[in-house]
């Protein structure tokens, strides 16, 4: 309301009052507008600094759900990252007061920090990448069990996977980032097959409990073991037999060229005979047990060799074992225990 | 011995505060922390290489008590990982 036109003023002033009134209501309009544009960029900020944490919390949380048998390693991991830099384009996606509130926050829990500054000039896209394929870099301690090619692919494997399960987050250039990575890996044909169900359930003896694909299921599980027996080895020559040996394991179980058979609670009368119905046309046999089911497992391994052996009469069969204690995510150990019977073509030459 | 235990309650504690920064800005860093490269007291976290020159830092680290870099060659760049960086300080 304009007030000065109650007062009683000669015309000139008034008609100086309005000027000025007009004046004062533009510049304030204008800062009005300033101030929401500054605000709506500090916002833009925010979210986009808060998407690089958001990802990485989100890839905690996939490695919990999806990834069951490595849900522990989160235990390993930071519960949080804080976000204090982020290049966008030509911006710089800074905010000292955001930074500072989270740290004001965190240090009420005594939390303690650790300043990284990463150089490079990576694009939005690239640093999003770059925060998901660490998560998974350090989930995959394979170091001694598998080369460093197909490590790689592992991870950026997984990276796409959870990439593609948070389109929304991430964004379709980070998915093409590593897609296009992917793409030039070595082993991707047989990562991707060994992440198919269809696998799983052409090779798999008896009707398992859940079709889960074999990557996460035996593969992983049989990783870790063998990483865990090989923590102390620094054996040059033993690290390459077991990696190469590995890759062995996995090309074949690829190729469909290994059966597996689950064992659970059906008896081993019920075992042997999804072995037996199906076992001739395969080369080897993985029999894969954890928690209470390894007693049956052990009762069945010699009755399985003997079947395997009949059937190769002319080859030499060799077995390898996978056993031991792994961490479950609720810090609790599960025994595990693998039996691998295969043709040993080495023995034959 | 230290416990499992402790350790995932020492990790739960300790949050990576990271910052993404252009190459060109390495000189602007290194004099924020007050380092000298010339001295030649820095060396690659990973690699253990001396580093000499400004376009050669890939990674800054300051856990508040000392400052670790890390060399921007591709196989160390592809080892240090900021979430288990805590291993090597």
């Amino acid at each position: 309301m304009k007030l000065y036109r109650f007062l009683t003023l000669p015309d000139w002033l008034r008609a100086v009052v309005e000027l000025i009134w007009n004046f004062l209501a533009l510049v304030g309009f204008g800062t009005v507008i300033y101030a929401i544009s500054k605000l709506l960029k500090i916002l833009s900020i925010f979210k986009e600094i808060g998407k690089i944490e958001d990802t990485y919390s989100k890839a905690r949380n996939f490695i919990k759900d999806e990834l069951s048998d490595m849900a522990f390693t989160i235990n390993y991991l930071p519960s949080e990252i804080i976000v204090e830099k982020a290049i966008k384009g030509e911006k710089v996606l800074s905010s000292s007061l955001r930074s500072c509130l989270k740290r004001a926050v965190k240090q009420i829990t005594r939390k303690r920090y650790i300043q990284v500054v990463i150089f490079g000039d990576m694009t939005y896209p690239e640093q999003l990448a770059y925060v998901i394929k660490k998560t998974f870099e350090a989930v995959f301690p394979f170091q001694k069990v598998l080369d460093l090619d197909l490590r790689r692919s592992l991870v950026t494997y997984y990276s796409y996977k959870f990439a593609l399960s948070s389109e929304e987050l991430v964004g379709r250039e980070t998915i093409d980032l590593l897609e296009d990575e992917l793409k030039k890996s070595p082993h991707k044909d047989m990562l991707v097959k060994l992440d198919s169900k269809e696998l799983e359930e052409a090779i798999t003896l008896n009707p398992p409990p859940e079709v889960r694909p074999l990557l996460d299921r035996v593969i992983i599980p049989i990783l870790r073991l063998k990483s865990q027996e090989l923590s102390d080895v620094t054996d040059a020559s033993l690290i390459e037999m077991t990696k190469s040996e590995m890759y062995n394991l996995l090309q074949k179980l690829a190729e469909r060229k290994i059966a597996i058979l689950f064992v659970g609670q059906k008896t081993p009368d019920e075992y042997l005979a999804y072995v037996r119905e199906k076992i001739n046309w395969f080369d080897g046999l993985l029999i894969c047990s954890r928690g209470l089911w390894v007693k049956t497992h052990y009762i069945l391994e010699p009755e399985l060799s003997t079947i395997m052996q009949n059937i190769h009469l002319t080859e030499k069969l060799a077995t390898k074992y996978f056993e031991g204690d792994l961490l479950s995510e609720n810090n609790e150990t599960i025994h595990h225990r693998y039996t691998y019977m295969y043709v040993n073509s080495d023995a034959e030459s | 011995m230290t416990s499992i235990n402790t350790v995932y309650r020492d990790l739960r504690k300790t949050i990576p505060v990271l910052t993404f920064a252009r190459k060109r800005e390495v000189k602007d860093y290194l004099k924020l922390y007050n380092i000298d490269l010339a001295t030649g007291e820095y060396r690659c976290k990973i690699c253990g290489e001396i580093i000499k020159e400004e376009n050669d830092v890939g990674i800054l680290i300051n856990d508040g008590n000392s400052i670790s870099l890390v060399c921007n060659k591709k196989s160390c760049m592809e080892r240090a990982n900021f979430l288990k960086i805590y291993e090597t300080l």
